[in-house]
């Protein structure tokens, strides 16, 4: 009775353990998986990670900027490296601490002779932000058009597109304010989003875009 | 440790599809909220699994891939640590698979528990009660010490009131837990020494397989 007992579970151990092998397999692919190869835990870490690994073509997009536009067309027809960052003009939080750093950026950029090579982007999110107003805050801002623009994206669903492409999420926040998840992107001289670099560190965001700017062209355009 | 289903399986199966529903219908409210997403609409798809599926795990047939519990037990920790990875939890906001993927895991771990918990002795549920409130709570800490958000689509102080959430739950449930476990514990240590000298229990049989 108990060595017949003992073998019964003694093979019967075999299906457990392959289904504890496979609940194991499966369950540490998942976390792999879900960590980017254990390598993050937030969104926003895998965003840039993402990108960072394989930059991305931006959707098509109808643009005031103030004058009408399209985001390919301007930023194809350039040549420099864009920072562009997402807006909206009546922010009080993070976005106008963004505009005192792209005011800082813009006098570093003047100051270094990097005309050529940089150029700063902003676009809002909000529909709010019609041409004239966008053009006002550009005024108050001091906004070089040669070197900063302000660029808002006509249709809504454009505006959808483009926001998804760059994975950028805008919630509704207390005060009538957005809260979103702010960052430096940078566009490539091929119009692709190719890196993101954070919002704390313009510094840094200027020199990758000045190493983009120097280094070989990658071909990208094939 | 057995687990009685009282109700009669078709009103169990009833109140499982009525969770199932709740958890499935306002998706888009529940997941609106980091909190509701986590505390209310995960389990709710657990409980609803655990309903549906229980009586087929309590089986001894089901028992036969999952002895003592350990796999049921096992895969409690990937898919409670897979969903409390917020980069995770995002994407099943904006992935349909990846929603999928979220309602078939929890069911189908709410599906084996009410077995693998009925074949489990008391020490290994206490090994892996252990580590998965110490997993919870830490990840609930670690909500609630970020600086940053850890997902884009949920405002930071959601983030902290669901990170103590996630403690409170991580406590209630090893609290829980080992109510229902005293009994069994306090049983075993009645004997003198050890675990097979009841008369009733033959050495050697492992009296919770099957």
């Amino acid at each position: 009775m108990k060595t017949s007992t003992n073998s019964n579970s003694s093979s019967g151990l075999l299906p457990t353990l392959a289904a504890l092998l496979l609940v194991c397999a499966a369950g540490g692919a998942a976390l792999y998986q879900g960590t980017m190869g254990f390598e993050l835990v937030s969104t926003e870490d895998g965003r840039r990670l993402a990108i960072s690994r394989a930059p991305l073509a931006l959707p098509a997009a109808d643009i005031h900027q103030p004058e009408p536009g399209t985001l390919a067309k301007m930023l194809h027809d350039d040549g420099r490296i864009a920072i562009v960052t997402f807006i909206y003009s009546t922010c009080n939080a993070v976005c106008s601490v963004l505009g005192s750093q792209y005011q800082q950026m813009q006098d570093e950029i003047r100051k270094r002779g990097l005309q050529d090579q940089v150029r700063l982007i902003s676009i809002s999110f909000d529909p709010r932000d019609t041409a004239p107003v966008l053009a006002d805050y550009a005024r108050r801002q001091h906004a070089d058009p040669a070197l900063w623009r302000m660029v808002g994206v006509d249709k809504a669903e454009q505006r959808k597109a483009l926001l998804d492409a760059f994975g950028i999420v805008v919630l509704p926040a207390p005060m009538g304010e957005f809260q979103h998840n702010a960052a430096f992107h940078l566009i490539d001289r091929h119009g692709r989003l190719a890196r993101i670099t954070d919002v704390d560190n313009p510094a840094q965001a200027l020199e990758h875009a000045v190493n983009m700017a120097q280094a070989p062209d990658d071909g990208g355009r094939l | 440790m057995k687990l009685t289903f009282a109700p009669t399986p078709r009103a169990a199966a009833a109140v499982g599809l009525a969770c199932l529903l709740a958890a499935a219908l306002p998706r888009v409210w529940l997941e609106a909220s980091m909190l509701r997403h986590m505390l209310l609409q995960l389990p709710l798809i657990l409980v609803a699994g655990w309903l549906l599926g229980g009586p087929w795990s309590v089986k001894p047939r089901a028992g036969a891939v999952d002895q003592h519990g350990v796999t049921g037990l096992t895969l409690m920790l990937f898919v409670s640590a897979y969903w409390m990875i917020p980069r995770a939890l995002e994407l099943s906001i904006n992935s349909p698979l990846v929603e999928a993927g979220k309602f078939a895991s929890l069911l189908l771990l709410g599906a084996m528990l009410p077995g693998s918990l009925a074949r489990a002795n008391w020490i290994v549920q206490l090994f892996f009660l252990g580590n998965f409130s110490w997993m919870m709570a830490i990840a609930g800490i670690q909500y609630q010490n970020m600086p940053q958000q850890l997902c884009n689509a949920y405002l930071l102080d959601d983030q902290i009131s669901t990170g103590i959430a996630l403690v409170i739950a991580s406590i209630a449930i090893a609290v829980a837990w080992c109510w229902r476990l005293a009994p069994v514990i306090t049983a075993n240590n009645q004997l003198p020494n050890n675990d097979y000298a009841t008369p009733a229990t033959k050495p050697g049989v492992d009296r919770h397989a099957g």
